[in-house]
């Protein structure tokens, strides 16, 4: 009996020092996230929406695998990804605005030409371009899905996860369509600061888009994509859909809440 | 004044991180499990009631929320390239054959020897988040705990109760590496 006992213990003890234990980055990431709400839940500006919002596209980012853009040139891509989709303690003690991509989200540190969509785009234009952009990610990652074959309980999460794509398509074109009726009932400032939040992201869209690129150059080198498995294994037509999607729904969430913060 | 449920993040993710890895594989998934987790704790922090439990058990709910929608099963961990016994660290071999020998197991005993050694909650918060009593959790741990030894000295160096090669959201979404 003590024996079996013993040997409980020990398993125990193997079970609890063996834990499993997440990566830094993924720990930093959160921590960010869950600081930075509690930052900003503050009492209502349009400051604020851009804050709030921001830090649900941290998250998303966040997806890639670790987000800093202090390493913004992706020009060297490999050197760029490594040091923005894989933990750099070293680094990160060196730069203290590691995972601070808060920072360049919000207007007020945001560069001047960032803050204003293109020549000649008015603000219902960008909401058009960007139902293409949300729109076309949602079919994109659904044409990528192939539930055929699947088998069993496999096939049948597959298929709902392909119809619930297909739902989301109808209900992200509503939603949008609504959003342009109120944009188009704005005008003066409250109109500008609309045009404001959509050039902060088409902004982000971009960065999103040159993340992805980098990634995807950077695993093409077999010694990176083996010494970086997981974030490699993100660097396919699905997942950038995806992200692309949740990007654009956070978007989507942020500028209806500033629609209705102006009235609209 | 209201208790916020995430005023300390860090050891709760850890805690949340753990039960995830015991529960569907340490690696992307429990990354994506535990992000998602605190993605909806910050959506629904002001839901949290203290009287109806710790942080770490509400958490945990959402966790387990995140795992079932997703139906995700668990991956018996693999490193990369598997190296000749001497390549690598008697320790590192033994870790990997714990967490093969937990993804083997059923899924109700996964469940509980996540919450227990995972997430470290008592018998009691265990019986909390799943809403039964201490002593039928106590029981069932126990006879989880002799499964896994059973599991663990039948095949030693082998893979006891290797699971399936790719859960389906894995091998659907090509979230996995191989």
């Amino acid at each position: 009996m003590s024996f079996k006992r013993n040997r409980n213990r020990d398993l125990e003890s193997r079970l609890r020092n063996e834990r499993p234990r997440p990566d830094a980055e993924l720990v930093d990431t959160i921590v960010a996230s869950v600081s930075r709400t509690s930052a900003v839940a503050r009492p209502r500006s349009l400051r604020i929406a851009f804050a709030v919002a921001s830090v649900g596209i941290l998250a998303a980012l966040a997806a890639l695998g670790g987000v800093s853009y202090a390493a913004s040139g992706v020009t060297h891509a490999a050197t760029a990804v490594k040091h923005v989709f894989v933990s750099d303690k070293a680094e990160q003690a060196r730069q203290n605005t590691a995972f601070d991509v808060l920072s360049s989200l919000t207007p007020a540190s945001t560069s001047a030409g960032d803050q204003y969509l293109p020549p000649g785009t008015t603000p219902s234009q960008a909401v058009t371009n960007f139902e293409s952009y949300v729109v076309n990610a949602d079919k994109t990652l659904n044409n990528t899905i192939d539930c055929s074959k699947l088998a069993g309980a496999a096939k049948a999460a597959c298929l709902k996860k392909k119809k619930e794509l297909a739902d989301l398509q109808a209900a992200l074109s509503t939603r949008l369509n609504v959003a342009v009726g109120k944009i188009n009932s704005l005008t003066g400032p409250k109109l500008n600061t609309v045009a404001t939040l959509l050039a902060i992201h088409l902004q982000q869209e971009q960065k999103l888009a040159d993340l992805q690129a980098a990634r995807r150059a950077s695993c093409k080198s077999t010694t990176f994509k083996k010494a970086h498995p997981a974030t490699c294994a993100k660097a396919n037509p699905t997942v950038e859909a995806a992200e692309r999607l949740k990007l654009g729904q956070l978007e989507l969430a942020e500028l209806e809440g500033l629609l209705g913060a102006l009235g609209a | 004044m209201k208790r916020d449920p995430l005023a300390n993040p860090e050891p709760l993710i850890r805690r949340v991180y753990a039960y995830a890895a015991y529960r569907v594989g340490h690696g992307p998934d429990a990354d994506d499990v535990t992000s998602e987790t605190f993605a909806r704790a910050l959506r629904y922090r002001e839901s949290f009631d203290p009287k109806k439990g710790e942080p770490v058990a509400w958490l945990l709910g959402i966790a387990r929320r995140c795992i079932e929608d997703a139906r995700m099963e668990p991956v018996a961990e693999l490193p990369d390239e598997l190296p000749g016994a001497g390549e690598l660290e008697g320790d590192a071999i033994e870790r990997i054959e714990l967490r093969r020998a937990v993804a083997g197991l059923d899924a109700r005993d996964r469940e509980l020897v996540a919450l227990r050694y995972g997430a470290d909650l008592s018998a009691r918060q265990i019986g909390e988040v799943l809403g039964e009593r201490t002593n039928t959790v106590e029981v069932a741990l126990h006879r989880a705990l002799g499964r896994l030894r059973a599991a663990l000295e039948d095949e030693p160096g082998g893979r006891p109760g290797e699971a399936p090669a790719g859960s389906p959201v894995s091998e659907t979404f090509g979230l996995r590496d191989s």
